[in-house]
């Protein structure tokens, strides 16, 4: 697990990384989401042990990570402006951080380079963009860490490749147990891939939930009520969080279990009722509601 | 922990990545040398050239300490290796990519700092043993080549190791490649740059500043910890063996320090133009001082400020903080809009530069005035620069003839002989520098430099540029007439073996004989010579003129010279002048027993000739008037004399040889001015060897030539006549 408790972080006195704390789970999709300079990319470089905290400790496993190599040992990091050794292929890549990382699996690495159709001896530096972040998730998968920290990794993939990323993680994450960590300012590359997220505002963790728990405790209801009266009725049991109306159609975010909700609005005999999925985004909106931020603008 | 396969592993692979450096490294070392070597031999071979004694250390001189192809190779070598090494602290993504690796800081550093030594180290040993392949199969190969190349490897691999690793710290420091040069620059010229600047003050505003002898060497070896390319500097020119040492202890405490700073190094310090705040105040308020007083310095020199308010040195001052803040604001905020930025610092600045240079401009403290109290002198050291001006300072020391500074190695212990002296040489520098004030200088040929150093009894040495009016005849006579002094004064002939004389002549204005000794004559030469030296008075040097001239040549040995230069061809032979006079009454019964005959004794043989040489400078320095054009050059031409029995007389009264080089102005003398010519000689004291008040080039030179029997040649002697002798007849 790793663990960052009460951590701070300042730059030329700026602080960019206030007092959080938070845990990720082995196992997990952990996504960490906010708008730029809302610290992601600085914890995540802490938690790299790339940048040392001015206060508060990270730890992996038990063991603080800084300048501790066996701890680092089961955290792979890709930066978002990811470098590669000079004129380096991807085997070069491979060679390198199979002499640091002793459990690279280089056969599985050649193996997904050829399945992704990736040139084994291309310099690098020729890839696209796409290209050089698929490079980049290989070696980090292959490099036998547990945990994963991609900084706006998936930015820059097409959805094929974002699906095909998710397979592998899956993979993964079934095989030994690995913890990717996506940290992104873009809620929805986030949405398919993640089960938990963490959403950091000006340097603070403003929460951390697991998303199914989220997705069980919050729905969305489309429907059309026969009168004012089937209404009132109908919402009176219900923790309405958003209300939106076109027309007669109207429709709510409501928390609650999904059978007690459309039990209830079943039995009211609306002229017409639907439970909805709701999206990541939508959920983020009720959720930070609730903490009393205007999600819009924290994020999207 | 990284396992030892692990490290040798990164080892590789940073090797690898830094391919073009190893390259770069091959070229220069592997192909220039040797093919150097070979080209050299196949020419010398080729033409049968005949070889010279130190023909094979010369063939190994480009791998010798003091090669200047191996000097630029290890400087620019140590700049490259250090910035492909731990360049990638400037940018952020490599910091990200490299410090997120599960490896120590230590290991990195150890990696690339290893790697960065292998890279000059590996190409240094093959071009030394193809070098030795190539002299091996030519037979060239003798141990002077492994003494020579083995010394040039210690020297140049300590200078890389000196050089690389203060680069590395400079890296470490910054967070950006241009900030690099000039942080690189500030760290090994800020001490060097500050000790000459202040010395530019010492020696502009003090009139009693010492600049004679080593003061700038000594100072800045005093100061070598704080300035790393001294010891490379040294090491080239003399690989002493104590100075290594030390540079080794120099270089391993830089690494060690590097080592601590790299580790403590933040990592978001890639991109920043400082990576450790604290030192941007260190930075900029070094410079700014430096600039301020530079440029201030400058403006008083180019606007002439002697004697005056130096209100264009202030302006100066002002301008060189102001201009300096600015621009290293500018770089280390990267933004031009900052260069205003602390502004309170820049104040402080410039009133601490501006108290700085008035302080020495008024000579506040009383630097000129100095003169320690008596009980606190252990012993001093006085050099009448002036006197014998014409012989070289030199000593026998280790085998070798070495030039030396006599304010160095003289101890005069007598505080109270001395004293009185040092007193007057105080008072008469004030009434000196009141008269440079004044700006009539140039008028007072009279003052005479005394380079004074007072030795303290607490280990400090003072050392201090007097003028005295005149010789100050009875103070300074016991000086000189002490054994202290003479011993320095005369330090080659009190300390070169007799067995090491080679030949001996003596000379007079009409004779020159040059006599071979045994070793017994030498001794007895150099024992008589020694005690009559001792014993020679002040006023005898001073008021009576030399009866001969003795020159031993010593040799063949090394030599080194005013610049540390050393000589060690066998050719090299020493030889200095000493003038012998009167009371050497036996070195002159030695030399005359050995057939030299004294002017006194000289018979006419009714040959002489002579001919005038008129002084190339017609302008008369420091002074109005002109004698230029009436005494226009003529053409070079000898015209011989016969001299009259009476001038013998006068010749004996008026001469002494000096030994100066011809010139063009020389113009034939007829036979009706001849007299009249040797009667202006007589009325002048031409002969003034020792008078430090003698200025040769406002004389006119006379030349006696004599033809030599069966040979159209002729030997020449030279005499003086007075610059106020009227010799406008000659050219009517």
């Amino acid at each position: 697990m790793i663990k960052a408790e009460n951590v701070v972080k300042r730059f030329d006195g700026m602080l960019a990384v206030d007092r959080v704390s938070v845990e990720i789970k082995e196992g997990i999709v952990f996504g960490m989401v906010g708008t730029n300079g809302a610290g992601k990319s600085t914890l995540l470089r802490m938690i790299a042990g790339v940048l040392k905290a001015d206060e508060g400790t990270i730890t992996v496993d038990g063991e603080r990570v800084f300048e501790n190599p066996a701890a680092k040992k089961e955290v792979f990091y890709i930066s978002d402006d990811a470098y590669y050794l000079n004129n380096g292929t991807p085997v070069d890549m491979a060679d390198y951080y199979g002499a640091v990382y002793g459990k690279f699996n280089r056969k599985r690495y050649l193996e997904l380079l050829d399945q992704l159709g990736l040139p084994l001896s291309r310099k690098i530096s020729t890839f696209s963009k796409g290209m050089k972040k698929q490079v980049s998730i290989l070696l980090g998968v292959c490099a036998g860490t547990k945990y994963l920290l991609c900084d706006e990794t998936f930015d820059g993939l097409d959805p094929v490749m974002r699906q095909a990323v998710k397979s592998i993680f899956a993979k993964e994450i079934t095989e030994r147990g690995l913890t990717p960590v996506l940290a992104s300012h873009n809620l929805r590359e986030l949405e398919d891939i993640c089960d938990h997220v963490g959403l950091l505002h000006k340097g603070g963790v403003l929460l951390s939930k697991d998303l199914e728990e989220m997705r069980t405790g919050i729905h969305k209801l489309q429907c059309v009520f026969a009168d004012e009266e089937q209404e009132e009725r109908v919402l009176m049991g219900l923790d309405v969080v958003n209300k939106e109306q076109r027309g007669r159609l109207k429709t709510l975010t409501v928390r609650g279990l999904q059978e007690e909700i459309e039990a209830r609005v079943a039995a009211a005999e609306p002229v017409f009722f639907e439970m909805l999925p709701l999206t990541l985004e939508e959920i983020f909106i009720s959720e930070t509601e609730v903490a009393g931020y205007d999600f819009k603008k924290l994020i999207l | 922990m990284t396992s030892r396969s692990s490290f040798f592993k990164l080892l590789k692979e940073d090797l690898r990545q830094r391919l073009w450096t190893i390259i770069l490294a091959a070229i220069v070392f592997i192909l220039p040398v040797p093919i150097y070597l070979a080209m050299e031999i196949s020419n010398t071979s080729g033409y049968r050239i005949e070889r010279w004694t130190n023909y094979i250390s010369d063939l190994a001189s480009p791998m010798a300490a003091d090669s200047a192809w191996m000097v630029l190779i290890t400087v620019v070598g140590a700049f490259i290796c250090a910035v492909s090494g731990f360049g990638y602290l400037f940018s952020k993504k490599k910091v990200d990519f490299f410090h997120s690796l599960p490896v120590k800081r230590e290991t990195l550093f150890a990696v690339r700092y290893i790697n960065g030594i292998l890279i000059y180290l590996v190409p240094y040993l093959v071009m030394l043993l193809v070098s030795f392949v190539i002299l091996a199969v030519t037979g060239n190969f003798e141990s002077v080549v492994l003494t020579v190349t083995g010394k040039g490897l210690l020297v140049h691999l300590l200078g890389y190791l000196t050089i690389y690793t203060t680069l590395i710290l400079c890296v470490a420091f910054v967070g950006n490649i241009v900030v690099f040069f000039a942080v690189s620059g500030w760290t090994f010229g800020i001490t060097l740059a500050t000790m000459l600047i202040y010395s530019w003050f010492e020696e502009k505003f003090f009139d009693t500043f010492s600049y004679m002898g080593d003061v700038y060497a000594d100072r800045i070896h005093a100061l070598r910890f704080l300035c790393p390319g001294y010891f490379y500097v040294m090491a080239v020119q003399d690989p002493e063996v104590s100075l290594l040492l030390q540079q080794l202890a120099f270089t391993a405490v830089v690494a060690v320090i590097t080592l601590l700073v790299y580790r403590s190094r933040p990592s978001d310090g890639a991109g920043k133009a400082i990576s450790f705040p604290i030192l941007k105040p260190v930075i900029r308020i070094s410079v700014e001082l430096l600039a301020g007083a530079l440029i201030g310095m400058l403006f008083y020199e180019m606007a002439d400020g002697s004697g005056r308010f130096p209100g264009w040195m202030l302006f100066g001052i002002v301008l060189g903080v102001v201009l300096s803040h600015m621009l290293i604001q500018s770089i280390f905020h990267f933004d031009v809009r900052k260069c205003f930025a602390d502004k309170v610092s820049m104040f402080v600045c410039i009133a601490v530069t501006m108290a700085f240079a008035l302080v020495m401009r008024y000579d506040v403290f009383g630097y000129d005035m100095y003169l320690p109290k008596a009980k606190k002198i252990e012993s001093v050291a006085i050099d009448l620069q002036s006197l014998d001006n014409r012989r070289d300072s030199y000593i026998y020391d280790n085998g070798q003839i070495r030039w030396f500074d006599e304010v160095t190695e003289m101890k005069l212990l007598d505080i109270a002989a001395v004293y009185p002296y040092l007193e007057v040489l105080v008072e008469d520098s004030a009434i000196y520098a009141d008269r440079l004030d004044s700006a009539m200088a140039y008028s007072y040929n009279e003052f005479l430099g005394v380079e004074v150093a007072y030795h303290l009894k607490n280990g400090k040495t003072v050392q201090r540029r007097y003028r005295v009016n005149g010789m100050r005849e009875e103070l300074f006579a016991p000086i000189f007439e002490s054994y202290e002094y003479k011993k320095v004064h005369y330090g080659d002939i009190y300390t070169i073996p007799s067995g090491l004389i080679k030949s001996v002549s003596a000379r007079c204005a009409m004779n020159t004989c040059v006599m071979e000794l045994s070793q017994a004559e030498k001794d007895e030469l150099m024992t008589v010579l020694n005690r009559e030296l001792a014993a020679m008075t002040l006023a005898e040097k001073l008021h009576t003129q030399p009866v001969a001239i003795l020159d031993l040549t010593v040799g063949p040995m090394s030599r080194v010279d005013a610049y540390g230069n050393s000589y060690s061809s066998n050719l090299n032979v020493y030889s200095n002048e000493l003038p012998i006079y009167a009371s050497y009454t036996e070195t002159l019964r030695f030399l005359a027993d050995r057939g030299f005959v004294t002017d006194a004794e000289y018979e006419w043989t009714g040959k002489e000739a002579m001919r005038v040489r008129l002084p190339e400078i017609e302008y008369k320095y420091g002074s109005d008037y002109y004698v230029g054009e009436v005494y226009s050059a003529g053409s070079v031409e000898v015209t011989e004399y016969a001299l009259s029995e009476d001038m013998k007389q006068i010749m004996q009264t008026i001469a002494y040889p000096e030994d100066w080089g011809y010139g063009d102005n020389v113009i034939p003398v007829e036979p009706e001015d001849f007299e009249r010519l040797y009667a202006l000689c007589t009325w002048e004291p031409l002969c003034r060897y020792g008078d430090p008040t003698y200025d040769v080039y406002e004389d006119y030179r006379v030349y006696l030539d004599i033809p030599q029997d069966g040979y159209n040649m002729y030997e020449t002697f030279n005499y003086v006549v007075s610059k106020d002798a009227d010799l406008s007849f000659l050219f009517d």
